[in-house]
């Protein structure tokens, strides 16, 4: 049984090309946390640090090689194709700073976010709208002309990191339309700015402005620096693979099949749902860092403790920071923000979370829950302005009662859209009663959790679950009252090494005997 | 450099030197993360000795729980001055399940045969040949040795690649293992450098945590902890319907469907049979070849003429090397009695034990009863001089190419 709810990382047709057949046998899953990644990482590594500091462009080239073997070990013909659309938006760029031009610098930016705009709905969301276009057809008695697309055979040949390296090529572009930062001169520091491997699968997404100044710094080997990219690296794969890979054990079988299993055993999946996805993408985002860090460069922090936002607002600024500060810039803002009057900032909100919800996926399911989620927002907004003009209300609220309230309500939100963050299945046909649409399967989801049906329980014992929703909450805790960092600056250095051996250790312990491929690697 | 000098050193460079010199960040931070590494390591390292050494059921608990608890009945029975000949059974999960060496009808007197269940869920030839070669290496030497030849198995190429998960395999084993395993050294080292990792699921049920943290959906540890004092695991289900088989059954047929599609016998199976049969002779051991039953809905999965060209490979097998076969795959059970249509449910496992022991193995077995059992096997048996010179000459020429 695949224990991950989404697309596994099937690896598209075997390249004709034998060298990269061979390079796809050496580094079979493009994987932080797996073993011949490590060991490929630790290749680069040497070599990288080998060369003298002020070898830097020599350093940036190993880098790019690097990265686009580990892209062709999954797919050459893809790594070609990532590179050929790096090289078009680097001239584009070079085009835009080459005039002053008001309109051919405009066309030239429509141009770039165009070409990328179009490859990601090509490879992305053409199976998705031609099937939806050819179903509206048939149902509307007329004939289509063409039969659904096989969405199995589309998924094999996404790219991934697709939409991830989208968005770093538009708000480079933008970027440089709106003179915030120059366009970039050097081919090779530009190709590293896309092609970066620890942010090319899933994130951070990076901006031109922050990571091309790093390529300019020459590195110099820095124990600290090591030391804060092996804890980011321990720590992400300690969530990856001793918590995210556990809890979608409890979740995987009733995310597949909810109506088979009762009220209570569909809510303990959900709880474990809400920990594995966070864990799953933090603890990938925290290794994306940890290994950027080990290189001499520093990512975007994605993630502060959301699960301890005080409402969605807040949990949205806390939440894949990289992708909601994208959103906010180059599409609430330009839309209007929250300039405008109340019903505008509104429609803002709602437009830039259900594109927002695209992003995550092309299923109905993705849609709905950016609708869900801008929804609460919107929700949010009307009661914050209703709470100020209420002072008793308002400061019930801030209490630590209210606060405590607050953050469970969040919490209770969120989790109730990660019902509908699921996309559709492929057809199985070892379970040909599988629900394979998304939302489908979400709508039985939430018949099973507001009804009361018998049904057969959790799949495993619960305590489990129980304790490592202790322990994320513990460690939520500890982070943002600051006692972690407190014991840290504190411990001795063979203490920490121990609680970095043990970190390790237990990964690999607790890691449950099939891991998932990572949730967001299929966006 | 005196070793007290080199200690000073060691503890100065790592930052552990506590009222010294105050270490800097960078030097805190070099000497956290090299300890880091190193405790992992020596935590790793320490563990792969131990499962080498002490602990072998730490990486394969289903064959070594078994293989200690055939050892204690032997003490036991040495103990009490008992000359009981022994037999042991190899073999995958249907004989595990199905054959219950308390029902073969053979007694317990202190000359009786004393049959033990030494079978292990997945095992394919090249499985039941390592198994063997390890139960030689014990130092249990058994009168007779029970084989079983699994015929849907032997024309699946992947299991002949892969008999055996990597990790399972000790140092020791290599030797016997690896001629049958496209894996190769290197992949065995990997997966040793780092049991942590590549022996978690065994390592968690054995810290008696699997309740707490259990390691997937399917635990395993039922197939050690669940299992009788001769090795028999049975399944005596509270109630079994239609509904409960007939999944499973769907589930069964499919996976062997897709193994049954290959046409001819990959001859890795079959040397490994020859090798476990010409390794048994060649200490003295008579053995037999056995087939478990399956249900009419099972034998559906073989393609028209396949099941029966199988089962004429393995009785042309026990021909070549001088050596019984008893094929039990036809004898009639219902639908009901099977728990997936090949693996027998408790009741079912009785009576098929009391009739294979009536009908198959009770002649020879008594006949080591009567006699000294080590020279009761020696150079004796139905197999004619031709065959048995046949299958010498085949056995240590896929010897040969295996030290190749």
């Amino acid at each position: 049984m695949p224990l991950s709810l989404f697309a596994s990382a099937d690896a598209p047709p075997k390249t004709d090309w034998p060298y990269f057949q061979k390079l796809a046998e050496l580094l079979p899953e493009p994987f932080f946390h797996t073993s011949n990644f490590l060991l490929f990482f630790l290749a680069v590594l040497a070599v990288y640090w080998t060369i003298p500091r002020r070898w830097q462009m020599a350093r940036i080239w190993v880098l790019v090689v690097a990265s686009f073997h580990f892209y062709a070990a999954w797919s050459a013909e893809l790594a070609f194709l990532v590179t050929a659309t790096t090289l078009a938006d680097y001239l584009f760029g070079r085009l835009m700073d080459a005039t002053d031009r008001q309109k051919v610098r405009r066309a030239v930016m429509v141009t770039s976010i165009g070409m990328n705009l179009s490859i990601l709905c090509y490879f992305k969301y053409r199976g998705f709208f031609l099937n939806e276009l050819h179903d509206l057809l048939v149902a509307a008695g007329r004939d289509p002309g063409y039969a659904r697309l096989d969405m199995k055979a589309i998924a094999l040949f996404v790219p991934f990191g697709i939409s991830f390296y989208t968005f770093e090529a538009i708000s480079y572009a933008v970027d440089v339309y709106r003179r915030k930062i120059k366009a970039e001169t050097s081919l090779p520091r530009f190709l590293l700015f896309i092609l970066f491997l620890p942010h090319l699968v899933s994130g951070p997404i990076v901006r031109a402005g922050d990571f091309l100044t790093q390529t300019r710094r020459p590195k110099r080997w820095n124990w600290v620096r090591v030391q804060v990219g092996v804890q980011l690296l321990l720590m992400g794969a300690f969530k990856k693979m001793a918590i995210a890979d556990r809890m979608a054990v409890f979740c995987d079988p009733i995310f597949h099949e909810p109506d088979r299993y009762n009220t209570g055993a569909v809510w303990m999946a959900v709880l474990a749902y809400s920990i594995r996805i966070y864990c799953d993408f933090s603890g990938y985002s925290d290794m994306a860092v940890g290994l950027a860090h080990l290189l001499g460069y520093k990512l975007t922090n994605n993630f502060n403790m959301p699960y301890l936002s005080k409402n969605v607002g807040e949990f949205w600024r806390r939440w894949h920071i990289s992708l909601s500060s994208w959103l906010r810039d180059y599409l609430f803002i330009p839309l209007g923000g929250s300039r405008g009057s109340n019903l505008a900032t509104c429609r803002n909100l709602m437009i830039t979370m259900t594109l927002g919800g695209l992003w995550h996926g092309a299923a109905w399911s993705f849609v709905l829950w950016g609708v869900a989620h801008g929804l609460l927002l919107v929700t949010h907004r009307q009661f914050a302005a209703f709470a100020k003009t209420r002072p008793a209300l308002d400061a019930a609220l801030q209490t630590t009662v209210g606060t405590g309230f607050r953050i469970l309500l969040t919490f209770f939100s969120v989790s109730l859209c990660w019902v509908l963050f699921q996309p559709d299945l492929f057809p199985n046909p070892q379970k040909p009663d599988l629900i394979l649409n998304g939302f489908e399967r979400a709508l039985a989801m939430y018949k099973q959790m507001f009804g009361l049906h018998m049904g057969l329980p959790l799949p495993l014992h619960n305590r489990s679950l129980w304790y490592t929703a202790g322990f994320v909450l513990i460690c939520h805790l500890l982070v943002t009252r600051g006692a972690w960092q407190w014991v840290y600056d504190r411990l001795p250095a063979p203490v920490l090494g121990a609680g970095y051996a043990a970190c390790l250790c237990a990964a690999m312990l607790l890691a449950p005997d099939s891991g998932s491929s990572f949730i967001y690697f299929q966006f | 450099m005196t070793p007290a000098a080199a200690v000073r050193s060691l503890v100065r460079t790592a930052g552990w030197g506590g009222r010294g010199r105050r270490a800097g960040p960078r030097d805190r931070a070099r000497s956290a993360v090299l300890t880091g590494f190193a405790l992992a390591a020596a935590a790793n390292l320490g563990l792969a000795a131990v499962v080498e050494t002490r602990r072998p059921e730490w990486r394969d608990p289903e064959y070594f729980h078994r293989q200690k608890q055939l050892t204690r009945l032997v003490r036991g029975d040495r103990g009490q001055g008992h000359a009981r000949p022994l037999v042991v059974v190899l073999g995958g999960s249907r004989p595990q399940m199905g054959l219950s060496p308390d029902h073969l009808g053979l007694g317990g007197g202190p000359t009786d045969p004393r049959v033990f269940s030494l079978t292990q869920s997945g095992t394919v030839p090249a499985g039941a040949r390592l198994n063997a070669a390890r139960l030689f290496a014990s130092g249990i030497s058994p009168d007779f040795v029970l084989v079983e030849v699994l015929p849907p198995v032997l024309t699946d190429p992947d299991l002949a690649r892969h008999p055996v998960p990597t990790g399972r395999l000790g140092c020791a084993d290599l030797a016997a293992a690896l001629p049958y395993h496209s894996h190769s050294v290197g992949s065995w080292v990997v997966a040793r450098a780092a049991p942590l990792s590549s022996l978690r699921v065994p390592l968690v049920a054995h810290a008696r945590l699997a309740d707490v943290l259990p390691p997937g959906p399917a635990r395993s540890d039922f197939l050690w902890t669940d299992m009788r004092p001769t090795g028999w695991s049975p399944f005596y289900p509270a109630a079994w319907t239609a509904a409960d088989w007939v999944p499973r059954l769907a589930v069964a047929r499919e996976a062997y469907t897709r193994r049954l599609a290959r046409e001819g016998v990959r001859p890795e199976h079959d040397r490994a049979v020859r090798d476990t049969l010409a390794d048994c002779r060649a200490r003295g051991i008579r053995a037999a070849l056995f087939t478990m039953p399956e249900s009419a809905g099972f034998r559906t999965a073989y393609p028209p003429g396949r099941r029966e060209l199988l089962l004429a490979h393995v009785a042309a097998l026990g021909r070549e090397c001088g050596v019984p076969v008893f094929d039990t795959s036809a004898w009639v059970f219902r639908e009901i009695e099977f728990m997936d249509g090949h693996h027998l449910l408790g009741p079912a496992a009785e009576r098929f034990s009391a009739r294979f022991g009536r009908e198959c193995v009770g002649p020879p077995f008594a006949a080591l009863g009567r006699g000294s059992p080590r020279h009761a096997g020696r150079g004796r048996g139905p197999r004619s001089g031709a065959g048995r010179r046949r299958c010498s000459r085949r056995c240590s020429g896929w010897r040969r190419r295996s030290r190749r």
